[in-house]
């Protein structure tokens, strides 16, 4: 039996002749132009890589744990006098609140996962910390796969660090695999057309936070998260363009001040891509020599960039040069943040911590 | 007696002799598939709600229509086998999901874009609106018995195969679905 069998046996045919033929009116769109050869090498690439050679994966899960830091930050036997004031400082209810330390309430998930991972060096001794932890922030979720912060630039902030961090956290990411994968459709589902992502409410794209998401996702596809591989192409994609016509010295937006922050993200994510794209590894490359090159800013502290900075230099070989950042930050200690007005003293220690 | 061992008789798929190809490893065959398939895939999704990532599901349904290819089994059509792949993306897909009300919503507002459209268009724009959101109301379950019925054609033996469902299931959850649309599209 057909539809058309069916609609002759009704009592109405006719009128359900006419439904059927309304509901025919809806167009059918064409495929775009390159879908079938994307298809072609997509159903290729899977089969060689996800099949036939188990060694890439481990090669690819190997290349996140040295982004976030796993080799370079070594583990400590005994908790670190920063590791231990982080553990006084855990709410009751398993959070990190930075309005506590001069910092923003809207950032607690953000600096909740940054605790935990910087804890994750004491482990064991932290490990019912960060259990208790991943209980809170599981509550923190929200529906839609977020975190809560109160206006977008937080709540987007908020998504890339946590998902980052508990992805890449081993003691935590098996506790939190609901929650990553929760925050993977989010992050999905906050990817603009463009393939970036954006904190403005009139979104362009935005260097940083397309950086740090690219970074989540591959952090979550290494934890044995299922995530879509299409979402960090086009991420990295966008990445590539914005990088095009640079000397290597990349900025937060198009025509605005290079950034040695971005620029240090940036890096990171290609060189965590492996061979996404052709070039890509060599536009990495640029960008550390520039990195390499250029000296500590002066007596200005900005834990968020030396942290960038030191993970790039790593990932990229030039381990001198990473000693050079990390000598400056015990220099410069006493002195205030750039970033402390969001984060606080939690967020300065939290980002010591990773570097150090 | 086995199951496997039964043969069912069903009309040549002419199809199937690709289909075989591709199971031999036959990647030109594979090609020829996806090019007989890629929009009524693409549309398959697209009926369904889905606004962004539509190829990228498609893609994944050819993905694994080639990573299941040892498991055809001639006996059933090509169609009948590449649908349950769909469908098996699609309930993934929704797991994955939570924000399906949010496709509904943006799908009742999608627009006709920045052309000015003439009274004509305007009217058969409003018609397609129209459609879109009837179809966006229906429950999951009637929606993809009337996107294969109604849009792919298919019989309604194939369908139950799809959906792993009686096929007299298909025909009431059919005359459900058809009763619910005439009655929204009349509303409109």
């Amino acid at each position: 039996m057909t539809i058309q069998d069916h609609i002759k046996e009704s009592q109405e045919p006719g009128e359900y002749a006419e439904l059927l033929k309304q509901l025919r009116t809806l167009p059918e769109q064409e495929p775009s132009p390159g879908f079938h050869v994307h298809t072609l090498k997509r159903v290729k690439t899977a089969e060689r890589f996800s099949f036939r050679r188990p060694w890439l994966s481990l090669a690819a899960g190997l290349a996140v744990l040295l982004s976030a830091g796993a080799f370079i930050l070594s583990s400590h036997t005994a908790p670190s006098a920063d590791i231990q004031w982080l553990l006084t400082q855990q709410e009751a209810d398993g959070t990190w609140n930075p309005s506590r330390h001069g910092g923003n309430e809207q950032f607690r998930p953000a600096l909740t996962a940054l605790s935990v991972l910087a804890l994750n060096r004491s482990s064991p001794r932290s490990s019912k910390s960060i259990h208790k932890a991943m209980t809170a922030l599981g509550r923190l979720q929200t529906e839609d796969g977020g975190f809560v912060g109160g206006d977008p630039q937080a709540r987007a902030y908020n998504l890339a660090m946590t998902t980052f961090a508990l992805a890449t956290c081993p003691t935590a990411r098996l506790q939190a695999k609901p929650i990553i994968q929760r925050a993977v459709e989010a992050i999905t589902a906050s990817q603009l057309a463009n393939g970036s992502w954006d904190y403005a409410s009139t979104p362009e794209g935005n260097v940083a936070l397309t950086s740090w998401m690219v970074r989540a996702l591959k952090s979550a596809e290494a934890s044995g998260v299922e995530t879509t591989t299409v979402a960090q192409r086009k991420g990295l994609r966008w990445l590539m363009r914005m990088t095009a016509h640079t000397d290597g010295n990349v900025s937060y937006k198009p025509a605005t001040a290079p950034s040695e922050t971005v620029t240090a993200l940036t890096a990171i994510s290609f060189i965590s891509a492996g061979q996404a794209f052709p070039d890509i590894q060599s536009c990495a490359k640029q960008m550390t020599e520039q990195l390499s090159q250029q000296n500590q800013s002066e007596g200005q502290r900005d834990c968020y960039r030396d942290y960038a900075k030191i993970v790039a230099l790593e990932l990229a070989g030039k381990r001198d040069q990473a000693l050079r950042i990390r000598n400056e930050m015990k220099n410069l200690l006493n002195v205030p943040d750039t970033w402390r007005v969001a984060g606080g003293d939690l967020y300065t220690t939290t980002f010591t911590a990773l570097c150090m | 007696m086995a199951l496997d061992d039964i043969e069912i008789p069903v009309p040549a798929d002419p199809d199937a002799a690709l289909m075989l190809r591709v199971r031999d490893g036959d990647e030109g065959a594979f090609s020829e598939l996806v090019t007989a398939y890629q929009k009524k895939v693409l549309n398959f999704f697209l009926r369904l709600g889905v606004q962004y990532d539509v190829e990228d599901l498609a893609q994944q349904t050819f993905l694994r229509l080639y990573r299941y290819r040892d498991r055809y089994q001639p006996r059933a059509k090509v169609s009948t086998f590449l649908f349950l792949l769909a469908r098996q993306v699609w309930i993934d897909e929704l797991r994955k999901r939570t924000r399906r009300k949010k496709l509904a919503d943006s799908l009742a507002l999608e627009t006709a874009g920045d052309v000015v459209p003439s009274a004509a268009d305007e009217v058969a724009s409003r018609d397609v609106a129209d459609v879109q959101k009837a179809l966006a109301q229906l429950p999951e379950a009637m929606r993809l018995v009337v996107e294969l019925g109604v849009y792919q054609e298919l019989p309604y033996s194939e369908i139950a195969e799809i959906l792993e469902i009686p096929e007299g299931t298909v025909k009431s959850r059919m005359f459900n679905a058809l009763s619910q649309l005439r009655t929204i599209l009349k509303r409109e």
